[in-house]
């Protein structure tokens, strides 16, 4: 997953430049105990509650997962496995009603010795839950509202939840434990929650780390969290340094004012690090992927072949290659809208469906069929009318999403469809797809949350529907995998309600996003992780390499 | 003079009320400050985000907004941002001493370094020395302010190589962690200040001593000047106290009026050398549509182009004794 490069030579560096397309389990290497280290991030925290609807984004939630207990880790190959530090167990002990039991270690404790217990749960469900605090800004209540009781033993050390229903990605849930008793300190649910947890630097920790100091837009000092009952933290000291740009950060890297750089990775960046020396740098995929979804509704979008034609032509890994692959070597294309290259649930479902395949003889067989002809190289419809030019609507903040716009129109044009591209900054991009303006959309989906990703999307209704699409197939298979315990049987379903998003023309995956973890050569176990939760997963395996 | 004042301050009142109002109107048109929160996923539920419209009151009309925040600044209070834990004004505070920091520096700088480079290449015109110093004032003058910036930051990685020692940083305004001890905190604080700091001065300096060189050509080729010669004084004193003061005046105002440039030209050195400022502070409230923090910015920014006009006033009365007869 990553190399170590300090030759002079060019041409090793691009070789040693280890870019990997599919998440793969990187091994930690021993590590000396001690030292410090200073790492970049975007961002300041917009507030402190990594759960609440401001506090809940990518580099907050990084910079506090040292500070939190977490059930369950998602490795650098995105499997999801217990997290054992934390708890003895956490399994499903009753399908009906759903029963899960958490198993806390007795030694597991806040900074301060207070017991982590049932409590903190039960806080942390509370809090989340709109039935229990209607009030409380919670980023997510999916799963949590869902609950009906949570009891415990004499020790509070078992945390038994019972469900109202089956709620399938259960292990999705409390991935920031709350601390209660700190809580109760502020007030009711709501002034905790929207407040006392999210106005306060946490001084209190459940992680191998806490909060030394915080100098707002400047730093934020971690040390060893005294109290911690995991593994040994190694480094005594990490440093957030708030640096905006990433070039910048790398920049400063190569000076030697920040040990660490983590992010998303584009060809600038990596072109920049491929001009350094002593440092090493790790390239990986994520779990969210960049992909087009299609409008089902309106005058041209809502026939199903055209659609079907557009997916056809359309060529994932002529795109991939173009992109991408310009700068991570080996990169692999989607192969599914529901998980990405590298997970063992992976199928070839664009394959079995003809999706994004490039094949612009049979989009035309296929659109022939239904009666559309090609007249000087314009597609006309079957009552012998031009199709009008499409719009693809794209985010113009993001280089990759541009030129995917632009590779589709190209592709497109193969057909006889005229695209125009509507490349929307940050705060058009949203309200645009919400108020349906477009024919294509170029957006990115997170499967941190499986099949309840697509949900989100392709369900009736679902909340970022904005395609007009409604399918009884698909909402079924939804409905199964939800209620669905069993893992094998969840993969079994997801794929099949891929297969049916992809012949219904409404989603063409991509590729999934890459990020890229550089940091000084003397610095060890610094991963790429593919989730949501970025690299500081592992954080206290970082550390000064050890000594030969 | 305080007439002159009284005026200056209550035109500049005006300015300031319809310069707000136009800049209020256009940032709360420029796009929705919660599209980043709407476009989560999973997505963020419903009531989360009618309370953040309701706390930032984009519920209301933009006239109804912006008499409220009117009346905020009024009292003191620049109003909520979009980011819920910020506190404008006491953000804001902190950055504009870390700008006026870098400005000032700049300022000083670049005016006497114009006024030197200024003055010799007129009084040896058309010799090696002036086309040497107009060679170097134009490219300068051509250079983007961020492409140098961003050449600066790479030359200094090479001269803290070169020294095999980090004298020259490329961001922030001091270490992370900072050095306890003043010696080797007021060098580190040095050496973050010397990048950014030629950056912004080196533009305005190049602009600059072309007014200075202008402005003493044509001093030397003054009645006043011939009459000094012809009186047999020596060159030093015409030139000190017949030249160059006069001279003195056009770039009194061309650094007045430069302020909002110069202003603008360290949003760019503070991106690039990731200075926590102003000019941070504005570009982060641009992207988040922040239209109070904007705002603050804004007023803060005017307020500063206002005192420094009123300041050129008062330097014209010390340096052209014109301007104070003419008062008088």
């Amino acid at each position: 997953m990553s190399s170590a490069r300090t030759s002079c030579s060019l041409a090793v560096l691009t070789l040693a430049l280890a870019a990997f397309s599919a998440p793969a389990l990187a091994q930690p290497v021993p590590v000396s105990a001690g030292g410090e280290l200073i790492i970049a991030s975007t961002n300041s925290p917009p507030n402190w509650n990594p759960v609440s609807a401001t506090g809940d984004i990518t580099t907050n939630r990084q910079q506090q997962w040292p500070l939190y207990p977490h059930p369950f880790l998602t490795g650098t190959d995105a499997a999801v496995t217990l997290n054992s530090q934390f708890l003895v167990s956490a399994e499903v002990v009753s399908t009906d009603p759903m029963v899960v039991e958490y198993v806390i270690r007795d030694e597991a404790v806040w900074s301060d010795g207070t017991p982590i217990t049932v409590e903190d749960f039960r806080y942390t469900q509370q809090v989340q839950d709109p039935r229990a605090c209607a009030e409380c800004s919670a980023a997510f209540t999916q799963g949590y509202d869902l609950v009906s009781s949570i009891e415990t033993n004499e020790s509070g050390k078992l945390v038994r939840v019972t469900f109202e229903k089956p709620f399938a990605p259960w292990k999705t849930l409390f991935p920031f434990v709350l601390p209660a008793h700190v809580a109760a300190s502020y007030g009711d649910l709501a002034t905790s929650f929207n407040e006392g947890l999210s106005q306060n630097v946490p001084t209190v920790s459940g992680g191998p780390y806490m909060v030394e100091s915080y100098e707002d837009g400047v730093v934020m000092n971690l040390v060893k969290n005294p109290a911690w009952y995991g593994n040994p933290a190694h480094l005594d000291t990490i440093r957030f340094r708030y640096i905006a740009k990433v070039s910048e950060q790398i920049t400063a890297l190569e000076n030697g004012e920040i040990n660490a750089v983590y992010g998303g990775a584009t060809l600038d960046t990596v072109e920049q690090v491929n001009q350094m020396f002593g440092v090493t740098v790790a390239i990986g995929p994520t779990l969210t992927y960049y992909h087009f979804s299609l409008k089902a509704s309106g005058d041209v979008m809502g026939e199903e072949v055209l659609r079907q034609a557009i997916t056809k032509a359309l060529d994932i890994a002529d795109m991939t290659n173009r992109t991408v692959g310009q700068y991570v070597e080996g990169t692999v294309p989607m192969t599914s809208a529901a998980y990405i290259p590298g997970q063992a649930e992976l199928e070839d479902n664009t394959g079995a469906t003809g999706v994004g395949t490039g094949d612009i003889a049979g989009a035309i067989a296929l659109l022939e069929g239904a009666g559309y002809t090609l007249v000087d190289g314009k597609l006309n419809g079957p009552d012998g009318k031009p199709v009008r030019d499409l719009e693809i609507l794209t985010y113009s903040t993001d280089p990759i999403r541009v030129q995917l716009a632009e590779l589709a129109q190209a592709q497109l044009a193969k057909i006889g469809i005229t695209a125009t591209i509507d490349a929307a900054d940050r705060s058009r991009y949203t309200p645009e797809a919400q108020a349906g303006n477009f024919d294509i959309y170029t957006t990115a989906t997170a499967l941190d949350l499986g099949a309840l990703s697509l949900a989100q999307w392709y369900q009736t209704g679902a909340a970022r529907n904005y395609f007009g699409y409604s399918s009884a197939e698909v909402d079924d298979l939804i409905n199964q995998i939800s209620v669905t315990l069993d893992e094998a049987e969840t993969a079994r379903l997801t794929n099949e309600l891929d297969r049916a998003l992809l012949a219904d023309g409404i989603v063409v995956p991509l590729f999934p996003i890459t990020n890229i973890a550089v940091y000084s050569d003397t610095y060890a176990n610094i991963f790429v992780n593919p989730s949501k939760y970025g690299t500081t997963m592992n954080v206290e395996e970082w550390g000064l390499k050890a000594a030969n | 003079m305080l007439a002159l004042i009284g005026r200056r301050l209550v035109n500049s009142l005006a300015i300031l009320l319809v310069s707000t109002f136009v800049v209020f109107t256009l940032v709360a048109l420029a796009g929705d400050p919660l599209g980043e929160l709407r476009d989560r996923q999973p997505p963020v539920p419903d009531s989360v985000i009618a309370a953040e419209e309701a706390r930032l009151g984009l519920d209301q009309p933009i006239p109804v907004r912006y008499l409220t925040w009117l009346s905020g600044v009024v009292r003191g209070d620049f109003g909520p941002s979009v980011k819920p834990n910020q506190n404008i004004g006491a953000e804001l505070a902190p950055r504009v001493g870390v700008t006026l920091r870098l400005v000032t520096t700049a300022i000083v700088i670049a005016t006497i370094l114009a006024l030197i480079a200024g003055t010799i290449a007129a009084l040896y015109r058309n010799r090696i020395a002036d086309h040497l110093i107009s060679t170097s004032a134009f490219i300068l003058i051509a250079l983007p302010s961020f492409w140098l910036a961003v050449l600066l930051k790479q030359g200094g990685i090479v001269v803290n190589r070169m020294a095999n020692a980090r004298i020259l940083f490329t961001v922030g305004d001091i270490s992370v962690p900072a050095p306890k001890e003043f010696l080797p905190l007021m060098l580190d604080m040095a050496g973050h200040l010397i990048l950014p700091t030629i950056a912004l001065t080196m533009i305005h300096f190049a602009s600059w001593s072309r007014y200075q060189r202008t402005a003493v050509v044509e001093s030397l080729s003054s009645d006043h000047v011939r009459f000094a010669v012809l009186r047999g004084l020596s060159r030093n004193r015409i030139v000190g106290a017949h030249v160059m003061r006069p001279a003195l005046i056009p770039i009194v105002t061309v650094v007045a009026l430069d302020l909002p440039a110069l202003l603008s030209g360290a949003v760019i050195t503070e991106t690039v050398f990731q200075w926590r400022g102003m000019g941070g502070f504005l570009l982060e409230s641009i992207a988040n549509r922040d239209a109070n923090a904007v705002m603050a910015w804004l007023l803060v920014a005017a307020v500063a182009v206002v005192m420094f006009n009123l300041l050129a006033d008062i330097v014209y009365a010390f340096v052209d004794p014109r301007v104070r007869y003419g008062q008088a």
